[in-house]
Formats: C-alpha cells, structure tokens, sequence
C-alpha cells in the first residue's frame, strides 16, 4: 500500500484552509451527547405515527380503506 | 502478506478522505452506467410500432422509465443521457481530488442532520418543479393521491422539517452507545438496510405491475392457489373421443379465426387444428417475423422479469449483508481481538466482579 508524504506537513497539526475554517463549527461536536434517555420517547412516539400514516396511505391504495372522495379505478 | 482479499476494503475505514473518494467513484460509475445504458438503447431502439413491437419486446430498460417521467421525444432522451455521462465525468474527477488522507474523527449525527435537510430541500424542489409545468403527465399533478410530484412535495417537507430537528437535538446517551452511533460501521449497516428495503419494495411492485400506472390484469400478485385452488387429487390422463371413438381433433373440431389476419378464415384438417388449439394454450396467435434478428425461439422473460427476479436476489443478500455488519458494529468489543493497550477490555462481563450487580461497569 502506498502513503504518500505530504510536503510541509509538520508536528503543528491538520492543514488548515479558508473553507476549512469556515466549515470547523460543523464538526467539532463529536461524540457530544445529550445525557440519559432524552428525545427517545418522542422519537418512538414519531415512528409510531408515521408507521399509522403508512398504514393509511397503503390501505387506502389498496382499496382497503374506502373513503368518500377518492376511487381508485 | 498483507490483508486477505475479503478484508481489503478495510484500508478506508479509518481515512475518510479515501472513504468519500471511494463513495464518489462508486457514484459515476452509477450515472455512467445510467447515461451509457440509455444511449445504447436509443441507438437500437425501433419506435415504428408500439402495438405489435412495444419498447419491452425489444429489451428496452432504461427508456420505460425515462417515458414514465415524462420525456417521449427522442431529443430529451439524448440529453439525459449526455447529462448522466457529464455528470458521471466530474464525479470521477471529484473522486480523485478526494483520495487523501485525513484525521478519523466524523461527527456523524451532524453530518446526518446536515444530509437529511439537503435531501428535504432537493426532494420537495424536484416535487414543485415538476409540478410548474416543465413536464406535461397526470402523474406530476399534486392533488393526485400517491402520485409522484405530491409525494416528492410531501416527503421533502418531512425531510426539511426532520432535519432541522436533528441539527438542533443531540442524541440521547442510551441511543449513541446503544446504536454505536460514532462508529461508521452502524453508518454502513443501517444504510444497507435502505438499500435492500427499496429493493423488496420495488421487486414486488413492478412484479404486481402496480408500477408507471399499469393495470393489474397483466399480472396478479399471489399464489397460483388463488387462481387456480388447492390440488387436492390426481384425475389422470384426459383422452377425448367422439361417440365412434376416435381421438377428438380427428374429424369433429374445426377452427375459425374472429378478427385479425384470418379473419373468417376456418381449417378443419387436424393437424392445422392442433398446431392452432397448441399455440392459443399459450395466449394469443401472432405473426412473427424470425428472420430479421434471427430468432431462435427460446422462451424469454420481458425487461420486467428479470428486472424481478434481480432486485429480489439482491435484496436477500443484502438483507444478509445488513445482519453481518449490523452485527459487527454491535458486538465489536468481542468480534475484534484485544488491543494490548485498552485495559479496559481485558475483562469480559457486565460485572467486574462475577454475579455482582454492585460491581457494575459505569458506562462513560
């Protein structure tokens, strides 16, 4: 496997560059957490619904759920 | 020496510039295949008649989905060609700028919240263009239930919204150590999960023909024990006679053609009245023409088919591929061998002292 050898490459650390600097916020929360259980509660809440409204559009697609204003030919 | 080939993909785990690089090169390989599929089809494609010789009999792939989004002329089709061949270009420069090293740390719920908003904006600006009248189908209007201009309006909204809400919150602890979310392993096999999940999907509804609005009498999903019932007993083999006893087809049944080439035309010798009771078993009596691409009379699956029977034997590998490395990312701390220096590895079990929930590891 070949490494190549950047030049001007020293112990001072990562290149840095205009849009490097730009970009650092977006990436300097690793591994930063919210503590405990937190949003997991809303989140299953969340899964639940949209896994209801799945249900929904599928069944009405399929015919199995007939309503009113929508015919499915 | 070295890694065994099964293990070379390894060497961009760790080095995420040549990670991105190799994802960006798999991308034009994509959309070239894509563009060069679709200029191949066009240099063969015969659109001289659509009823006898539809775009399907003649192998057609590309060029039926193409038609589907809307474009029916030969010169959009050229373009989008061009413009994936283009595109796939620049992929393939872009995949070269990026083979570089560098530092191995990702913050990935970021990175999602940041993609999934991206995505959200793409998908509803795909939903709203089409819908401004650059293309001319009933599929594109957005009160249609299921139709494709309103999901796309839909399902952007949701992903602008969601993803706004994940570049705001944090995860919660228990889901970043539980799903191992700083480890791109879980990025890998939760990806592979969308890939054989649209898969499934897609094999079963072009199988259904519930696909580009097609009507559902072609082709019935379910077992061939909802059509025909449950074989239940063996009658054997029918002879048919007449009331002197000879075979039928012998001197009684005559055939008549109702429309088409012979119409009102009738045979009545019984090897034309065979030939004719054998090939209408099998669906409708056409000419065909064998002599121009020398055909040779095997049975061929339509473009729908194999189109089928590939997405589903993909999607069961990697459905497999999804439980390997879900698996791997999940019991990492005992599929991987001890790292000399992490002491904190050297004892397995929940306790650190045996049976002893008072020991238990704190999770940092």
């Amino acid at each position: 496997m070949a490494t190549q050898t950047v030049e001007g490459s020293s112990i001072s650390g990562p290149r840095r560059t205009t849009v490097g600097d730009f970009l650092k916020p977006l990436n300097s929360e690793y591994d930063k957490v919210a503590p405990g259980w937190r949003t997991t509660h809303l989140m299953g809440v969340a899964m639940a619904l949209f896994a209801i409204f799945l249900s929904i559009i599928l069944e009405i697609y399929n015919s199995s759920i007939l309503l009113d204003g929508i015919s499915m030919n | 020496m070295g890694l065994p080939w099964y293990r070379v993909h390894t060497v961009v785990l760790n080095d995420l510039g040549r990670l991105l690089s190799v994802h960006i090169m798999h991308t034009a390989l994509v959309a070239g295949w894509a563009g060069s599929m679709a200029l191949y089809e066009l240099a063969v494609f015969d659109p001289s008649d659509p009823v006898l010789n539809p775009m399907w009999r003649q192998g057609m792939f590309v060029i039926p989905f193409m038609t589907c989004l809307g474009i029916t002329n030969s010169w959009g089709s050229w373009s989008v060609a061009g413009a994936h061949i283009v595109f796939s270009g620049l992929c393939f420069l872009a995949a070269i700028w990026h083979w570089r090293t560098g530092k191995p740390s990702l913050d990935l719920p970021k990175i999602f919240g940041i993609h999934l908003f991206l995505l959200g904006v793409a998908c509803f600006g795909f939903g709203a263009f089409h819908v401004t009248g650059l293309y001319d189908m009933e599929g594109f209007d957005p009160f249609v239930p299921g139709g494709i201009a309103s999901h796309h309006i839909a399902a952007g909204t949701l992903g602008i919204l969601a993803g706004l809400f994940h570049l705001s919150v944090r995860p919660p602890q228990r889901l970043y150590k539980g799903l191992r979310m700083g480890n791109i392993e879980t990025v890998l096999s939760s990806s592979i999960v969308a890939v054989f999940f649209a898969a499934f999907v897609v094999a079963g509804t072009i199988y259904a023909g519930l696909a580009k609005n097609q009507s559902l009498s072609e082709a019935r999903a379910g077992s061939m024990d909802n059509k025909d019932g449950i074989a239940v007993g063996w009658l054997g083999h029918p002879i048919f006679r007449d009331k002197d006893g000879r075979e039928l087809f012998i001197l009684s049944v005559t055939v008549e053609f109702y429309g088409g080439e012979f119409n009102g035309v009738s045979y009545s010798d019984p090897a034309t009245v065979k030939k004719y009771a054998r090939h209408a078993q099998l669906g409708e009596n056409f000419e065909l023409d064998r002599a121009t691409l020398k055909s040779d009379g095997v049975f061929r699956s339509s473009p729908r088919g194999w189109f089928t029977f590939g997405h589903a034997s993909f999607a069961l590998l990697f459905f497999f591929g999804h439980i390997w490395h879900g698996a791997r990312t999940l019991f990492r701390d005992v599929f991987f061998d001890i790292d000399p220096d992490l002491d904190a590895q050297v004892e397995f079990g929940a306790f650190q002292k045996l049976r002893d929930p008072t020991t238990r590891r704190q999770v940092v």
